[in-house]
């Protein structure tokens, strides 16, 4: 096994040695005391080597790092790093360890004794089941639990027996990684099912935001330049041969044997290739394994970020975004009709890639075809493809697609998923509440009758339509679903609808409520409001994530938290456009994000529900752009309850 | 392997949860290139070797970055540590990418005792702090502790005084305007009547803030970190402040300056929000000459009616923000003071419409 401590101590000095006797340099030494902390010496090493300029040859030549990683650094270039073909026998492969992310604890503050009768104050937990991932497993004090021990070894036994049976499982199904990062511990039951498909194609005429293609490069590994500066000035200095590649950091895992996690390098560029003079170019990257190391910004948001100028829209502008609005709906509505036990998660984002693509047509198609597809079992994508043929396309593009490298056409949180699941391979099961974030993609409410899990899904759907974005979600029961789960997808739908007008309650009383949504509101007000909904029936809302203003942009100015006493700065105002998308969750509302860089999970691993309307200020309130034009605009869910 | 009879011993919880135990200060160096603040922080640095500290320079500018690099100290070494500024939803986050950065790292490598963050010399500390100044309810470990702009003595006037076209505003006075602590450095390389002349002017600009004087930025460390100019912990010291704070007369005409009044009595909360709006948002308060106002810092302590709390209110740009503090008005009277600094700002008009529409049967 490769010993970092081994080689940052006795190797590294030798080679370096060896190598700068040549050029007449004398030995690098370390910094400070390295006994204790060989990780910071290599730091210190690389640091020590930019700081006195030396130039940096053949640094690091190593055999087979664990888990498949392979560096060696020469002066050469390196071209393309997802193959494994480099030139001049330098090798840089995807796969490695992902580092080792603690698991955040159960957010309650105080925990009753787990034995029965006992409900003194627990403070201590018990191993095995830490060991195990069990969840809770709190007991007061030795005795209390030796008292319970007869019954709580049981626990331990079932889950061994689980895991024997989940690892089963997974042998059996070959294709399908359910496990991609090595050492991540999930705060749920759900897991990501690798691999996914292929980004999918949108035809050429129709219009794509600034973030779907990027000028430079492919999508897989890409470049971007930077002019390296602050910390490191040394290094635009050091005369550097041209396509040099320096190797600038490591990043090890101490907890798992120095395993190298990721390293970040530069190329150094001939100036000849640029025009400016002076200024030493390089190409710098990063290399993390399972993880992709570039990042499409849309350089139109970039360009806005920061400004809190609210847009007011031109009476144009709001026609076109009713039209996205409406078509986003649409897609929605199809897709509630596809959620399901047993579709996957992917199936679902490719119908909507595609009813994006095909726009309304498709209706004619999609009660009969849709439904029945979906039910038979069979893969709706097959009738989809026909459907696709037949109609003309509606030339919507799918926005969540490529923004800021995301791989789907909608998102897809299924359960504790707050936001931003990725569809994958993933079959719905029978409980699952789905959530459906489209940009595009729509997924329908789930199938019935089926009694063994509970979960929820939500379905986020954005499309992009002549220059304009559309935006909502809704959740949807897959099968039957328990009470619990119900009653949150009630309360959050009741708080996104108190946030725009005191809907729910008062059309069953049939008042007219003051709208809340209308002109002179502040945008900070409408977080108060959803906040004290959801705790008065003992929910949380997530902080991190907020509504935002949308047009031709996917998200922009203004920011609209969805908690109490925020500082969102503005003040609503006819012709203002922006969504509100409460996520409430069942337990605490601290949320982590998966290896993946999109997935937010809850940290207890408890559900989470969403729903989401793109709204429009006027002069007297507000227009609902998203609602629904049948069943009285009322959510899919609710013909469930 | 069957330990199914033995009976472990129970460990205590592992409690990481809850809200922050420990939120770390964020400062922020800011001042012009040249001035003084690399050797600032390099003097931090060695003088508090004994705590954990992270430098980060040149803020979070490029928004195509993938990662940055911050520097930690720690027991007399200096080491990088990588900031991942991650793909994924960079839009409809609360929390800028940098600031979660920076908390992903703490949660993987331990708590840092105070985080610098050294912009670059041109930069608007406003933005920057904006990003750090995340709501309370946010739970965040770190807090946006203060603003420190360091001045070199010998050009800080020229560069303060330095006439900008019409629009563009002169950075070096908005660092001067936001700033908590005022540097001036290298004061060995000036006379006398010089260095009084800078004085004047900085403190013509910003009315609040605490001037410092130095050579070669040696700083009595205190009066640098810990300064809590954000939150609620100031309020017995902002009060003092405010009393004593003179509103200033221009050194030029287009120049930033303070502004600031005293009204008794007790004011009505959503007036005073709709006030506040009218002045950051909306920029409806002009000047004499027509100009609208626009007010770079704000701070204040005020009374409502129904409280006996005092409320701080602190602003900086658009963002803004009244809290209560732990202090009791008690049997003093209910004096509001509210200090505005800014461009074309009149303190009459301000008071005026101040009075009539927020104090309360005024």
């Amino acid at each position: 096994m490769f010993d970092v401590g081994l080689w940052a101590h006795h190797l590294l000095p030798r080679i370096l040695g060896s190598i700068f006797l040549g050029v007449g340099r004398t030995r690098i030494g370390f910094l400070g005391n390295r006994q204790a902390e060989p990780v910071n010496g290599l730091y210190a090493a690389l640091h020590t080597l930019t700081q006195q300029r030396l130039p940096v040859r053949h640094l690091v030549s190593t055999e087979k790092l664990p888990d498949g990683c392979i560096l060696h650094a020469h002066r050469r270039v390196i071209t393309d790093p997802s193959s494994q073909q480099l030139s001049d026998s330098t090798t840089i492969t995807a796969s490695g360890v992902y580092s080792l992310d603690e698991g955040m604890a159960s957010t309650e503050a105080r925990r009753e004794c787990e034995t029965e009768g006992c409900s003194r104050d627990a403070k201590l937990q018990c191993p095995t089941c830490i060991k195990l991932g069990i969840q809770g497993s709190y007991f007061c004090s030795q005795e209390c639990f030796k008292g319970s021990w007869t019954s709580h070894k049981l626990l331990h036994k079932k889950a061994k027996e689980d895991k024997h049976q989940t690892e089963a499982k997974n042998c059996v199904e070959q294709d399908t990684n359910t496990d991609p990062w090595l050492g991540y511990r999930y705060t749920g039951k759900l897991r990501p099912h690798y691999p996914l498909t292929p980004m999918r194609p949108v035809p050429g005429d129709i219009q794509r935001p600034d973030y779907a293609d990027h000028p430079r490069g492919n999508r897989t590994f890409s470049w971007f330049y930077t002019i390296r500066t602050g910390i490191r000035p040394a290094l635009r200095a050091v005369a550097l041969p041209p396509s040099t590649v320096v190797i600038t950091g490591f990043t090890v895992d101490r907890s798992t044997g120095f395993q190298l996690i990721r390293v970040s390098w530069l190329l150094i560029i001939p100036t000849e290739v640029f025009s400016s003079e002076g200024d030493r170019w390089a190409l710098s990257g990063l290399l993390k394994p399972g993880a992709q190391t570039l990042n499409w910004m849309s350089e139109s948001e970039q360009f806005l970020k920061g400004t809190s100028q609210i847009k007011i829209l031109s009476p144009e502008d709001i026609e076109a975004m009713r039209v996205v609005c409406k078509l986003a709906r649409e897609v929605l509505d199809i897709a509630a009709m596809m959620v399901k036990p047993g579709v996957t998660t992917e199936e679902i984002d490719h119908a909507v890639h595609l009813k994006a693509l095909i726009g309304s047509t498709w209706l004619c198609f999609d009660a009969a075809t849709a439904g029945s597809a979906a039910g038979s079992g069979s893969t709706p994508t097959s009738c989809w493809f026909c459907v696709f043929q037949a109609c003309v396309a509606r030339k919507c593009y799918p926005s969540p697609l490529n923004y800021y490298n995301f791989p789907k056409s909608c998102c897809t949180s299924v359960n504790e998923v707050i936001c931003h699941g990725i569809p994958d391979r993933r079959a719905l099961q029978d409980g699952d509440i789905l959530n459906g974030l489209l940009g595009g993609a729509l997924e329908g409410p789930g199938g019935i009758n089926d009694e063994r899990f509970l979960s929820d899904d939500e379905l986020d759907i954005t499309i992009y339509h002549n220059g304009f974005h559309g935006d909502l979600n809704e959740t949807f029961f897959v099968g039957e679903v328990e009470e619990e789960a119900k009653r949150l997808v009630l309360t959050t739908y009741e708080c996104l609808m108190q946030a725009i007008d005191s809907g729910m309650k008062a059309c069953r009383r049939r008042l007219s409520p003051p709208p809340t949504v209308k002109p002179g509101v502040r945008y900070r007000e409408l977080g108060n409001i959803i906040q004290k909904h959801a705790q008065a029936n003992g929910f949380s809302v997530v902080r991190s994530y907020c509504g935002h203003g949308i047009h031709r942009l996917f998200h922009t100015a203004p920011n609209v938290p969805h908690y109490a006493k925020n500082k969102a700065v503005g003040v609503m105002k006819p012709g203002h456009v922006f969504t509100i998308e409460p996520m409430i969750c069942e337990g605490g509302w601290q949320d982590e994000t998966w290896p993946d860089g999109w997935t937010a999970v809850t940290r207890d691993g408890k559900r989470s529900a969403q729903f989401e309307h793109t709204l429009l200020v006027t002069e007297t309130g507000c227009e609902v752009l998203t609602r629904r034009l049948e069943d009285n605009g009322r959510a899919h869910f609710l013909a469930q309850m | 392997m069957e330990e199914e009879d033995d009976c472990p011993e129970l460990v205590p919880i592992d409690s990481q949860s809850g809200p922050p135990a420990r939120q770390i200060p964020v400062t922020i160096i800011t001042g012009y290139l040249g001035a003084g603040k690399t050797t600032l922080l390099n003097y931090i640095l060695t003088e508090q070797h004994n705590k954990r500290i992270a430098v980060i320079l040149n803020e979070f500018g490029e928004g195509s970055a993938l990662e940055k690099s911050l520097a930690v100290s720690q027991a007399g070494e200096l080491y990088e540590e990588w900031l991942e500024l991650r793909n994924g939803c960079l839009c409809c986050s609360v929390k800028d990418n940098g600031l979660k950065a920076i908390e992903n790292l703490m949660e993987k490598k331990g708590k840092f005792d105070y985080i610098l963050l050294e912009t670059t010399g041109l930069a608007d500390p406003g933005a920057v702090a904006s990003m750090f100044w995340v709501d309370a309810e946010l739970g965040s470990d770190v807090y946006l502790d203060g603003i420190v702009t360091v001045i070199d003595a010998k050009y800080g006037l020229q560069q303060l005084k330095e006439e900008k076209a019409e629009g563009l505003v002169n950075e070096a006075s908005r660092q001067v305007a936001l700033a908590d602590i005022t540097i001036i450095n290298k004061t060995d390389l000036v006379e006398e009547e010089e260095l009084n002349r800078v004085r004047d002017t900085v403190r013509s600009i910003n009315g609040l803030v605490k001037i410092l004087e130095t050579q070669r930025s040696r700083v009595d460390l205190c009066d640098v970190l810990d300064l809590h100019s954000f939150d609620c912990q100031d309020g017995t010291k902002l009060t003092e402040k405010l009393q004593l704070v003179q509103p200033t007369r221009p050194h030029l005409d287009k120049s930033i300056l303070t502004a600031t009044f005293e009204v008794m009595g007790d004011l009505c909360e959503d007036a005073l929000n709709t006030f506040i709006q009218d002045l950051l948002w909306e920029k409806k308060f002009c000047n004499k000459a027509g100009e609208p106002m626009s007010v770079i810092r704000l701070k204040g302590i005020v009374s409502f009616a129904g409280k006996a709390h005092q409320v701080m209110l602190q602003g900086v740009h658009e963002l803004y923000e009244l809290n209560e503090t732990p202090q009791l008005w008690e049997e003093n009277p209910h004096t509001n003071r509210l200090v505005f600094i800014g461009k074309n700002l009149d303190k009459n008009i301000l008071q005026e419409n101040f009075i009539s529409t927020v104090v309360m049967g005024g």
